[in-house]
């Protein structure tokens, strides 16, 4: 079906090819937009769309569309054939391709941009194995899809859980759905609804539809069409190098057409759009990459501490302490600063998923080292801290298809609830704890495999840290998992189910356990404790990690590479090779000394 | 694990344990023994493994299945068994108690407490369901434990109780110990069961019953409706009816004079090949006349509805199976076969029976019904379900809460919600889940979850116990540490 919006747009339509064709060769980087058309882009970003249960800036929502479609927040073309590689390509912005997919949808239905990584999948499709992205067009006319699609659908009626292989067609069938809905504008929600309509309350009563549901772009018309319409054509006009060759007088700048059109949406109903300060701080948010800044810094405090401490004795070095201890003051508040600004555009204590656990559970690690730091003044404490901050921030900041960094509305058993906030803040920042004890573990093991015995005083020095960060993190974890049994209750009536996160949390409870009771027994000693925190630290992995990516994916994950577990089970194996290796060193050492 | 890091372990595992058994011990060197740390270790390892693998099994299986091969086996006794002994004789093998004993003390004791909380809230607890229709009422409790019950009856009125009792299937299969449930002259016998299996309806052919109805596959179909049904009439001389929303489908043995003023197709059973039809409106009457059969397709003139028959057997029967699933999904149930030699015969009738079903059995003179259900508890006052409301994201289908408005007996009305449970009568109503329309998404009914636990007071004791021994017993380390050198502190 002809969209009436589509038609009347479709001399933009070809216009916006011609950019495109444009877009498609190599630019140099320098043709950056002139100030003014920059202005707009920046409206252009702050203009709030309904997506996915909440009101987000228009820059969110590209950025997410086209992560989930093409893998990533930015694009680049690919080089044809007997171009120059030397030619650099400029990444994309999301907004700008985004926008063209629904403008220009003859020039994306040719390009490879829907991401397929599974080689089954593409096998089953009879896809060419080497590439891992596909057009829409040879994507559609693909025989076989449909049935691949009818397979999904009667896997979801049986409601087995889907193993790998079908999550990855269920993420084809909403990329291109996603797509398709963007083409058409109809996930394009600009407009909130009338306040005459009838707009259900929060709480909806037994017919189910959708409350509050902003009208799309596609289902416009009368002046707001309009409006969107010259929002289109001036957004063509600031695309990047359009402007010299487009030149058309009498279009108003993206900037006056962008407010143009905010205005007249916020006035078909003010109580429901917001009133752009949040949108700002999420575009904020969204623009500096608070953690990315975060983990550059812990690195520069990482190197200089590295620097001093290996300078010998105590006061030697004493300013590279100080310049370290400055810069992981700085880098704590940028990471504390970006915690804060998520917190406060969810509304809540941000650990509902992994992405956020892994922000929470570094920021811990750094606590604890600032706090052991101070008490012990050993400058490895703090080393091993930055060490951690830094895995984290760059896992979280560079691996978005496995940690999830979007802003989701949460399931409505997580909402609201004093008990759980505070179990998995308890539990998580143990496992802050446990991390800070492996590095310390790890930096330990450096030595012993460099011939220190467990008589040398870096060893012994080691050891005493490790075993208060045992100490405090047997405490948090025992106390997080009967406040998790005080939740349940609370919740569901059973203190205890045997939810698998939960008796993951115990094991790891019990694993460390054992180790203490067995340094308390003598059948561990200072090099065992260094082996222990790491060693141990593989049941925090598991329990926070592995039961959603490895249980949770019905222990057929490996192999399939869901979630990134053959790269942890790889840096696993890596570590305990390590561990062993330090492990034979020590021994052969006693075996030599005596 | 932890226990690959001891370099100067002068003990293996082995040696502990023999150690216990071949000694000639008096009793506070067994004691001695028995709190030995070593043994400790082994013990908290064996019940991290035994954990573990309790995860594996729900993961592959489920909550259930992980419950019954692990977290209620002997393969989980034996370790909390020995947990509880080797702190209790770790406790008396400190005696007398001086202060810094304190923070192990009220740990070890918060461990037993807690354990012992757990023990009276398997043994005395209830954990059951309530699903509650909206506007219905509901009195007794759904458990997960299964009874087997076998009734007989003269006159279809009076039933007599024969045999009920508990079973398990799944800890049990039926496979490998039958179930032999005596009746005068004859036996019912559960041979087998699946403890996972999916219920299958079938409309088979029937040539040689004279009196089977006629069974029919049909498609519905405009721009906004496609639904395909099955239909049987229950015997060739009764009306069967079917409301699907846009129109009323009808099979008749003869066309009544009246629709009751409502859109609906009517289907006659001709014979062999053809069925004879009326398409009746709402407001114009009947509209329409003609025969169909299998592959033809009837316009009925309502907003380009399509009625295409596509399978019709004249005279067809219902049959129920059950395919076995090597794992459950939310659709599986547990399913056995049944044996039934009639009283004073020998010939054998097997047949399959889901869970909560009820198999009727036929003998001359006799009626046996075989009832096959999860246990049902009175909760002593009835709970009606007045409302259910689900409150969603702006803009989406996603739910954001659930909500239940109750009415009980002596306290009116009440909410339950996720997360904000109604106490009522001894029992703690919990917002589980919701029903909802296959077709149309409308929630249709509530699921409660039911909990009755008298260990809790227990186990918050003891965990209260558990946190303050640990800070205590952290605490005095500390202090001890901070004396001595930390070369000596593991002494």
């Amino acid at each position: 079906m002809m969209q009436p919006f589509k038609r009347s747009t479709r001399a933009i339509s070809s216009l916006a090819l011609c950019v495109l064709a444009m877009m498609a060769m190599p630019t140099s980087p320098a043709s950056a937009e002139p100030g003014s058309q920059a202005e707009g882009m920046e409206a252009l970003k702050r203009l709030p769309i309904q997506d996915a249960g909440r009101i987000k800036p228009f820059d969110t929502f590209a950025r997410e569309t086209l992560q989930m479609v093409y893998g990533k927040t930015t694009y680049k073309p690919l080089l044809k054939e007997g171009e120059d590689p030397s030619k650099e390509l400029r990444a994309r912005s999301a907004i700008e391709i985004v926008m063209t997919w629904f403008l220009a949808p003859q020039f994306w239905d040719e390009q490879p941009i829907i991401e397929l990584k599974l080689t089954a999948l593409k096998e089953a499709l009879n896809l060419e194995k080497t590439r891992d992205r596909f057009s829409p067009r040879e994507l559609f006319a693909n025989d076989r899809l449909g049935l691949v699609f009818q397979d999904l659908a009667s896997h979801r009626e049986t409601k087995e859980k889907l193993n790998p292989y079908f999550q990855s067609v269920a993420r084809l069938e909403s990329q291109l759905g996603v797509y398709q809905a963007m083409k058409d504008a109809s996930i394009l929600r600009l407009v909130p609804p009338l306040p005459a309509a009838p707009s259900g309350s929060p709480v909806d009563a037994l017919l189910p539809k959708e409350p509050d549901r902003w009208r799309s772009v596609r289902d416009l018309d009368g002046p707001l069409k309009d409006k969107f319409g010259i929002v289109a054509k001036s957004f063509i006009r600031a695309l990047p190098g359009a402007e010299a060759t487009l030149a058309e007088p009498g279009t108003p700048t993206l900037l006056a057409a962008v407010e143009d059109f905010k205005t007249a949406a916020r006035n078909e109903n003010p109580n429901l759009y917001p009133d752009g300060k949040d949108i700002g701080i999420e575009v904020h948010y969204e623009e500096f990459h608070p953690f990315r800044v975060a983990w550059i810094i812990y690195v520069l405090s990482a190197i200089v501490m590295g620097i001093a401490w290996n300078r010998e004795g105590r006061s030697a070095g004493k300013p590279l302490v100080r310049i370290a201890w400055g810069l992981a003051i700085l880098a704590f508040l940028i990471h504390s600063y970006g915690f804060g600004l998520r917190m406060y555009l969810t509304g809540r204590p941000p650990v509902s998923n992994m992405y956020e656990s892994v922000i929470w559970v570094s920021w811990g690690t750094m606590l604890f080292a600032f706090i052991f730091e101070f008490k012990q003044k050993a400058r490895f404490v703090l080393l091993a801290g930055t060490v951690v901050a830094t895995l984290c921030n760059i896992m979280a900041d560079g691996v978005p298809h496995v940690l999830d960094a979007s802003l989701q509305p949460l399931e409505p058993v997580l909402r609201s609830n004093l008990w759980l906030t505070v179990h998995v803040l308890t539990i998580s920042i143990s496992y802050s704890a446990y991390f800070l004890a492996w590095a310390l573990g790890n930096i330990g093991l450096g030595f012993v495999a460099r011939g220190e015995g467990a008589d040398s005083p870096r060893v012994e020095q080691l050891t005493i840290a490790i075993y208060r960060c045992m100490q405090v993190g047997v405490v948090l974890l025992a106390a997080g998992t009967i406040l998790g049994g005080v939740w349940a209750d609370y919740s569901w009536g059973r203190f205890w189910g045997w939810d698998p996160k939960e008796t993951w949390a115990l094991i790891a409870l019990l694993g460390y356990l054992a180790l203490l009771h067995a340094r308390l027994s003598g059948w561990v000693k200072s090099i065992g404790m260094l082996v222990g925190a790491v060693v141990s630290f593989n049941l925090v992995i598991m329990a926070w990690y592995g039961v959603n990516f490895v249980l949770g994916a019905g222990l057929h994950s490996y192999g399939f590479g869901a979630g990134g577990v053959e790269y942890v089970s790889a840096l696993i194996l890596l570590n305990m090779a390590f561990v062993g290796y330090a492990y034979s060193m020590d021994r052969a050492r006693r075996a030599v000394a005596s | 694990m932890a226990k690959s890091s001891g370099p100067s372990g002068k003990k293996s595992f082995g040696t502990v344990l023999t150690g216990l058994i071949d000694d000639k011990l008096t009793g506070r060197k067994l004691v001695r023994r028995l709190a030995s740390l070593k043994l400790a270790v082994v013990i908290i390892i064996m019940l991290g493994i035994v954990t573990a693998w309790g995860t594996i099994v729900e993961a592959q299986y489920d909550a259930l299945a992980a419950k019954k091969i692990v977290y209620s086996s002997i393969w989980m006794l034996t370790p909390m068994v020995l947990l509880v002994i080797s702190l209790t004789a770790v406790m008396v093998d400190r005696w007398p108690w001086q202060k810094r004993h304190v923070g192990f003390i009220l740990a070890h004791i918060g461990i037993i407490i807690l354990l012992l909380g757990s023990l009276i809230t398997q043994k005395w607890g209830i954990d059951g369901s309530l699903t509650i229709g909206i506007g219905e009422k509901q009195k007794n409790i759904v458990s997960s434990e299964t009874d087997l019950a076998v009734y007989s009856s003269m006159d279809g009125s009076k039933y007599t109780n024969l045999f009920d009792r508990e079973v398990d299937f799944f800890t049990h299969p039926a496979s490998r110990k039958p179930l032999s449930i005596g009746i005068p002259e004859g036996e019912i016998k559960i041979i087998e069961s699946y403890p996972y299996a999916i219920r299958e309806q079938k409309f088979i052919e029937a040539r040689d019953e004279e009196n089977a109805g006629a069974a029919l596959r049909f498609q519905l179909q405009n721009a906004n409706v496609n639904m395909t049904e099955w239909m049987l009439q229950p015997t060739k001389d009764a009306a069967e009816s079917k409301d699907l929303g846009p129109a009323q489908i009808l099979i008749v043995a003869k066309f009544p004079r009246d629709f009751g003023g409502r859109n609906a197709i009517v289907l006659r059973p001709l014979d062999n090949e053809k069925i004879e039809y009326n398409v009746h409106s709402a407001r114009t009457g009947t509209i329409k006349k003609g025969t169909v059969s299998a592959g033809e397709t009837i316009e009925t003139g309502w907003m380009g509805l399509q009625f295409r028959l596509l399978k019709y057997i004249p005279r067809a029967k219902e049959e129920i199976t059950y395919r076995p699933l090597e794992k459950p999904t939310p659709m599986t149930i547990s399913a056995i076969k049944v044996e039934y030699r009639a009283p004073g015969t020998d010939k054998l009738k097997t047949q399959w029976m889901g869970l909560n079903s009820l198999l009727k059995l036929f003998s001359d003179g006799q009626v046996y019904i075989v009832s096959y259900m999860n246990r049902r508890l009175p909760l002593g006052f009835d709970m009606k379900l007045k409302e259910f409301k689900v409150g969603r994201y702006q803009g989406t289908m996603r739910a954001a809460s659930y909500e239940s408005v109750v009415d009980v007996p002596g306290i009116g009305d009440r909410v339950i919600s996720m997360n904000e449970p109604l106490k009522h009568g001894g029992y703690t109503f919990y917002q589980a889940s919701f029903e909802s329309d296959p077709a149309t998404g409308k929630p249709m009914a509530s699921v409660l979850s039911v909990n009755h636990d008298p260990g809790r007071g227990l186990k918050y004791l003891g965990s209260l116990l558990i946190i303050f021994g640990a800070i205590h017993l952290f605490y005095m380390k500390r202090r001890a540490w901070m004396e001595k050198k930390p070369s000596q502190a593991a002494a």
